[in-house]
């Protein structure tokens, strides 16, 4: 039976270029309500690991920012008028 | 001409109101549907400019939904017909955003972000939308 949420992170085919051997990671989040002919599919980068001719190996993981400062200035919202709500309730 | 029309006529009638067929159809959109959302899409082909690389990566958001149904009516007087209808319909939408641009170059690689200012402005706008209404609130209510 499928799964209700699968999340995996998967490694796709390395790119080369001239000094590196790049290999990126997806972050997959897939939803399917068992019984309901539907699906939600979210893919988004999470990392690189780079490799030099060398075989130095380093992993450089993959900001989204746009999200990040929307969540935090949606969370700043949300706090501040539970903040504001809870202040007032104190002075009355 | 006409003969061959008249017979292919039933067998079209049949293949349409067949519920087997509209599945197959489903079936195909949703594979169709599944492949634009491939983990492979989310990082573009590398784009070379000299000794430098540059490989765009987005995150995909894609989503659908979909039903089917088949009903009978009641069978009519004076006859042995009863009435089957089929029907489906759904829905579906795929964004993809650009998220980050990976530069390698013979210095080094590196991660540069891919930053949406719009959606952050909407991001504040919203939220001070959000705290004007609950002050305003607090005010009605002293």
């Amino acid at each position: 039976m499928d799964e209700l949420i699968r999340i995996q992170t998967r490694a796709i085919p390395k790119i080369s270029t001239k000094n590196y051997e790049i290999t990126p990671f997806v972050k997959s989040i897939r939803i399917q309500p068992p019984g309901f002919w539907g699906i939600l599919i979210w893919n988004r980068p999470s990392a690189i690991a780079v490799e030099t001719k060398q075989g130095d190996q380093r992993i450089i993981s993959i900001t989204n920012y746009t999200r990040l400062a929307q969540l935090i200035i949606l969370g700043i919202g949300i706090v501040g008028s539970i903040l504001l709500l809870v202040f007032n309730r104190k002075n009355n | 001409m006409t003969e061959e029309i008249e017979q292919n006529l039933p067998n079209n009638e049949t293949q349409e109101n067949d519920p087997s067929n509209v599945v197959d159809m489903l079936q195909e959109t949703v594979e169709e549907f599944l492949a634009t959302a491939d983990v492979q899409r989310v990082y573009s082909k590398p784009i070379k400019k000299g000794e430098t690389t540059i490989i765009p990566a987005a995150e995909i958001i894609a989503g659908m939904g979909f039903g089917v149904g088949v009903g009978s009516g009641s069978q009519e007087e004076n006859s042995d017909h009863v009435p089957v209808s089929s029907g489906g319909g759904g829905g579906g939408k795929s964004v993809a955003r650009p998220v980050a641009l990976i530069i390698a170059e013979p210095g080094g690689v590196r991660v540069e972000p891919v930053i949406d200012s719009t959606k952050i402005v909407l991001a504040a706008l919203t939220t001070a939308g959000f705290i004007v209404s609950t002050l305003l609130r607090i005010k009605r209510g002293k």
